[in-house]
Parts: structure tokens; C-alpha cells; sequence
């Protein structure tokens, strides 16, 4: 399995690196925005990508938008400091099949992973 | 600005300390920052806001609270890079916390840090900005909220 993580901040991307060793992503990418995020999905084909949403160049809504464009069957986790309702409901109906609410902890990650892979 | 929406802001500044760090953080009672008030730390990361209201958000720590914080989240080491973007990302989140009440048309930025001896730039003259000062494991730092209604004139 491969995995996919975007965000803009480099402590964020290691730490969902850090803790989702669990669940034996055999290879793991990273992308800081949402416009890199898309070039990365087109050559790796990850099975899962972990999105956040306020990311310069291009916003992890747009990129959800784009991959799943590409790729219907793609499978998004949101991961985001966007606590409003409409936010959540407005990434689902996107497409995205998860929202976890930033700050993230090891464990909140791992509900929402083990979610995404119905483990 | 009201007291309501400073309260918002404390209570996520101190939701993500308790949720992240290893110990709660203390936020004090809000004061308002006076001209010349030179309180920026090492880091200060900035967020601004547009929507139904604009102006701007702070977060800014001195560098020993942020390499003091990165251990709880996994980082063995504080190099000024992570604390920058560490700064960043409390500032981000604190930001992005707040629109479970005051909702989507409170539109925030991604963050630029600024790190000393860099001078943060100053506030609009017709802003008025509040300090919620913050303690955790003895090290101060602070949340700056600047902000107006969209339609307000000053």
C-alpha cells in the first residue's frame, strides 16, 4: 500500500508519517501543497492520501477536486485545522471519504486511518 | 471586536496545548496592545483573515517554548526551521479551531513566521488589537487577535 501526505507544514507531514508506521504503508510520499499533491498522485497512485485543506498555490479542496477528476476511486483523507461544519460536510461531498480536525494526536490519526482502510 | 470572540481564542490557544503538549497552557485575561508594546517573541508566525471580518492573527513564541514543544509531537530536534514551522501551525490551527464558532466566513491565510531579528510589521492605526498571553512550562508567549468587521469604517 501507498500513502500520500499533504500538508504545508513539514511537522505535520512527519508526524502522520511517524504514526501511521502501523499500518505498513509500504511506500510513503510527501507534498506541500495541493498542486504538487496532483503531480505526485499522477506517477504514484497512492491508495490512500492524507489532505489539508489551507495550503499555498493550490488549496487541498481544489486538489481533492482535481484528483478525484483523475481518479474517481481515489481515497482522501481530510486533515484539517477547519472546524466549521460546513467545512467537514463541503470535503465529503467532494468526495473526500474522511475529515480529522487538526491538532492531530497518534491516536485520533490512527481511528481515522484504520477508518479510511476499514481495518 | 467583542469578548465573546476573545474568548474563542483562548479557549482554542488552550485547547491545543492540552490536546498536543505534555502539560496544559495558561491563557490570561486579554489586554489590549498599546503603541511601541514590544512583545514579539523569537518566532511569530501571522495569519490574516478576510470575510465577514478582517485584519490578523499571531501567534508568537520565544524559541525555547517551540523546542521545548516539538519533543511532544516527535521531533528530537528544535532547529529554527521547525520552530518556525512550528509556530506556523499553532497559529494555523488556533486560526482554523475558531471557525467551529464563528464559521466559514472567518477565511484565514496560510501563515508567514517571522524570526528575529526580522521586525513583525505593524498593525494598522485603526486596528485595535488584543493580547491573550499565554504560560506553558514557564515559557510566554502570546496570541495577538486584530480584527474588525469587513463593513466596519474605522
Amino acid at each position: 500500500m501507498k500513502l500520500l501526505i499533504v500538508d504545508d507544514s513539514l511537522i505535520v507531514r512527519r508526524a502522520i508519517e511517524r504514526n501511521v508506521a502501523w499500518a505498513g504503508f509500504g511506500e510513503i510520499r510527501l507534498a506541500s501543497n495541493g498542486r504538487r499533491a496532483l503531480e505526485e498522485y499522477r506517477t504514484f497512485r497512492p491508495d490512500v492520501v492524507t489532505m489539508d485543506i489551507t495550503m499555498p498555490e493550490m488549496d487541498g479542496l481544489t486538489a481533492v477536486d482535481a484528483i478525484l477528476r483523475e481518479d474517481p476511486a481515489a481515497r482522501i483523507l481530510i486533515v484539517s485545522a477547519l472546524a466549521d461544519k460546513s467545512t467537514a460536510v463541503e470535503a465529503i461531498k467532494r468526495g473526500a471519504q474522511g475529515f480529522l480536525l487538526k491538532p492531530i494526536t497518534p491516536e485520533s490519526l490512527r481511528e481515522a486511518v484504520a477508518e479510511l482502510l476499514e481495518l | 471586536m467583542d469578548e465573546a470572540i476573545l474568548r474563542v481564542f483562548s479557549s482554542c490557544a488552550a485547547g491545543y496545548f492540552a490536546r498536543v503538549a505534555l502539560g496544559p497552557a495558561t491563557v490570561g485575561t486579554p489586554y489590549l496592545q498599546s503603541e511601541g508594546d514590544s512583545v514579539a517573541a523569537d518566532f511569530t508566525a501571522v495569519i490574516g483573515i478576510t470575510g465577514e471580518r478582517r485584519g490578523v492573527v499571531c501567534f508568537t513564541a520565544p524559541r525555547a517554548l517551540l523546542q521545548a514543544l516539538l519533543p511532544a509531537i516527535g521531533e528530537a530536534h528544535g532547529t529554527e526551521a521547525l520552530c518556525a514551522d512550528l509556530a506556523g501551525e499553532i497559529a494555523n490551527t488556533i486560526s482554523g479551531n475558531v471557525r467551529a464558532e464563528l464559521g466559514s466566513t472567518f477565511m484565514i491565510s496560510v501563515p508567514v513566521v517571522i524570526a528575529a531579528p526580522q521586525p513583525v510589521p505593524t498593525f494598522p492605526r485603526d486596528s485595535v488589537c488584543y493580547v491573550l498571553p499565554l504560560v506553558w512550562q514557564g515559557h510566554r508567549a502570546a496570541v495577538w487577535v486584530a480584527l474588525q468587521q469587513a463593513d466596519e469604517t474605522p
